[in-house]
């Protein structure tokens, strides 16, 4: 009996700390598979990291970890990352580590909103070790023609690949922890990519493939533009899973995304079918709480063509997100090119109809000091130029192949323009005009050169130690030689170089 | 009682002095021619109970006896029994001396000798208890109660305890039923965590009632449900 009670002497201090260690054991930790596993509060959503978020109002992202989340239970929810790839736009927002700090810095909306083209272009300007690549997916369109070309700069040469889908070429951003963009296209009912493809509707005409963290959900998402008998639309692809749906927008043509409302969510700017007519697609809080857009604000490019100008080109043929007023808040610029540029200042967080600026004519200057007439025969292409002494504007003339860089500086703004010059080729005068500018460092000095491609898909450099010189780069094999597209639509990105 | 006691004990002594000095001082004078040797005995067994040194005074009265039994030397070995404590040994030596018909007087005395060791036998004492064992510990039935009982709950609570880490460790469905599965867990694991803690007291308890609990102790650990403390439980 003695023995007994030894053996269980030193057992009651190790029961007690026990109980009181196992008081504390239970240490909830949960992880969703679907959204349909988040059933607790409002809009209950399944991250990437498998964590559930709810509806909050008092949140940036309008959500909170749910509990039971571990460590992240009841904070905020925010899908930053750091960038594996700081080249290539329609990322996530980044986290303000590294360089990525200096680039916020400059452009808060990159650590805000998402990674866009113009948090790419302060990249390659204020990072010292990034050198990309340059990718250009190429759409290029005539009737009854139409040709899809990736054009690539791997940082000594520039190739050319002719892409055998249907339509609408576009880069879309890495999937979430790689680094490579994946070129997309519209074939055979699908929306394809390197790894995967979505099925789209057969009923829909698609017009646009971008890459944007739209529900600022930090998936891979794309959103669509698309018309169908009902007219446009956009449509919200999650490309991890090939869930979609559909957003009502009275524009869904040249689709862009920047940020003009400091609201943690991205913007877009969109041309409303061939109309001169463009919207602001402010992303917005539907009463579901899913994210939708209001297009109620809208403006239009001004003049158009006259009927003695052959090959009318497109009223819309596309749209920049740039600082142009410096303030280095959330808001970002908006510049249209088409009949007329037109140069947007986002105010109080929106963009209305009243612009800062509008450029027209040939040589380009502000519309209301030239010749109503010329407006009327102009349309541009271009693309916003940013470098450390003040935004400029890349723009090109049509029907006369032109194209010009216009500094903004000043307030009230005022424009000074210097024409770029031009090879001698044996085109001439006939030479097609340039159709498409993009804007990005080529040669790794840290100022952004200038691409500029003709109807003929005839591609064309101007690096910033070379100023206001273009020099032919390579010519797109088409056939025939000369097809003289109308309109050609670009898709940028890149990835790193090793150094 | 007291009284009824102390009688034959007065006799006894009075016996002894009587019988002793009767026996001895006869004894040469019966046997003078042979008294060399059984008188040298006899002198020295009378020096030593002269001294209270029974045990030697008997070995030269029985040495005596052996070279000369004389009737009288019966009387004084029982004279030397009856001071010894040897009761009964000393009745057998009266009764021997008696059977050797000495005079009417003398076996009278014998007699009385014989009543007074009867009566000393008669008053003996009853054999005296064991000794009181030291204090000691004791696992006493009640100490098994407590650690039994405290080990049934230390099970129980170890089940709820385990019970609720399988609810809270069961992650699939949705988050609300996930929710409901950690209430009932944590509700379970702190019922499970106090069983614990009461198995562990009840425990303790019964290992300090063992310690503390010394059998054969005038002070005793008291424990009831409305005092506890130590108590003096000793005989007065």
């Amino acid at each position: 009996m003695v023995t007994a009670a030894r053996a269980v002497r030193g057992l009651g201090p190790a029961l007690v700390l026990a109980a009181c260690a196992l008081g504390a054991c239970v240490h909830p930790d949960y992880h969703c598979v679907s959204d349909r596993d988040c059933d607790v509060g409002e809009a209950g959503r399944c991250e990437l990291d498998h964590r559930c978020t709810a509806y909050d109002p008092g949140c940036p992202t309008r959500r909170s970890y749910s509990d039971h989340s571990g460590p992240a239970s009841r904070t905020c929810f925010d899908d930053q990352i750091a960038p594996a790839n700081l080249c290539a736009a329609g990322q996530p927002p980044a986290t303000p580590q590294g360089c990525a700090a200096s680039v916020c810095q400059a452009l808060p909306s990159c650590c805000a909103t998402g990674w866009s083209e113009a948090c790419v272009a302060q990249a390659q300007i204020l990072c010292g070790d990034l050198v990309c690549d340059t990718r250009i997916a190429i759409t290029a369109n005539k009737p009854g023609k139409s040709e899809l070309w990736a054009l690539t700069w791997d940082g000594q040469s520039w190739s050319a690949i002719p892409d055998s889908r249907q339509s609408v070429l576009a880069w879309l951003a890495p999937a979430p922890g790689t680094r490579e963009p994946r070129l997309a296209g519209f074939s055979g009912g699908a929306l394809t990519f390197p790894g995967g493809s979505v099925p789209v509707a057969a009923g829909h005409t698609y017009l646009e493939a971008t890459s944007v963290d739209f529900d600022r959900d930090g998936r891979p998402t794309a959103v669509l533009g698309f018309t169908d008998t009902a007219g446009p639309h956009l449509e919200v692809v999650k490309l991890d899973d090939g869930g979609s749906r559909v957003i009502a927008s009275l524009a869904a043509t040249r689709l862009s995304w920047g940020d003009v409302d400091r609201d943690a969510f991205p913007d877009g700017i969109a041309a409303a079918g061939a109309s001169n007519r463009y919207h602001l697609l402010s992303n917005i809080e539907a009463d579901d709480r899913s994210r939708q857009v209001d297009d109620r604000v809208m403006t239009t490019v001004a003049g158009g063509t006259s009927s003695t100008v052959t090959n009318d080109p497109p009223a819309l043929r596309g749209f920049d997100w740039i600082d142009i007023d410096g303030d280095t808040d959330h808001e970002l610029d908006v510049v249209a090119y088409g009949y007329s540029v037109n140069v947007h200042v986002a105010r109080d967080g929106m963009l209305g109809p009243n612009l800062l600026m509008r450029i027209d004519c040939d040589p380009p200057g502000v519309a209301s000091s030239c010749d109503m007439m010329a407006q009327a025969d102009q349309a541009f292409a271009g693309a916003a130029l940013a470098s450390a002494s003040g935004p400029s504007l890349v723009i090109a003339s049509h029907p006369r192949r032109a194209l010009y860089r216009v500094d903004l500086h000043g307030k009230p703004a005022t424009a000074t323009v210097s024409p770029f010059s031009f090879p001698a080729e044996a085109c001439g005068a006939a030479c097609p005009p340039i159709v498409a500018v993009v804007v990005r460092d080529l040669d790794g000095d840290h100022r952004l050169d200038v691409i500029a491609i003709d109807g003929d898909l005839q591609v064309y450099t101007a690096l910033a130690t070379d100023p206001l010189r273009l020099r032919p780069a390579i010519k797109l094999p088409t056939t025939p030689a000369a097809p003289g597209f109308f309109v050609v639509r670009t898709s940028v990105t890149g990835a790193p170089l090793a150094r | 009682m007291t009284r009824a006691r102390r009688g034959p004990r007065r006799l006894a002594a009075s016996l002894v002095i009587a019988g002793v000095s009767v026996a001895l001082s006869a004894a040469p004078a019966a046997h003078a021619d042979t008294a060399d040797t059984a008188d040298e005995h006899l002198a020295r067994g009378r020096e030593l109970y002269d001294r209270g040194e029974f045990a030697a005074a008997r070995d030269e009265l029985l040495a005596a006896y052996r070279i000369e039994p004389r009737p009288e030397l019966l009387f004084a070995l029982g004279q030397v029994e009856l001071n010894t404590g040897q009761f009964a040994q000393a009745i057998d030596y009266y009764e021997r001396f008696i059977a050797t018909e000495p005079g009417a007087d003398q076996i009278a005395l014998a007699q009385q000798a014989i009543g007074a060791a009867r009566a000393r036998i008669a008053e003996k004492p009853a054999a005296a208890p064991p000794p009181r064992p030291p204090p000691h510990r004791q696992w006493d039935t009640p100490d098994t109660g407590l650690a039994a009982v405290g080990g049934a709950t230390i099970a129980i609570g170890g089940g709820l305890v385990i019970y609720g880490l399988d609810l809270a460790g069961d992650h699939g469905g949705t988050l609300s039923a996930y929710n409901d599965r950690v209430s009932r867990a944590t509700v379970a694991q702190w019922a499970g965590a106090g069983c614990l803690a009461a198995g562990a007291l009840a425990i303790g308890g019964a290992l300090l009632r063992w310690r503390l609990h010394l059998v054969d102790s005038e002070i005793q650990p008291v424990a009831s449900p409305k005092a506890a403390g130590v108590a003096w439980v000793g005989q007065w």
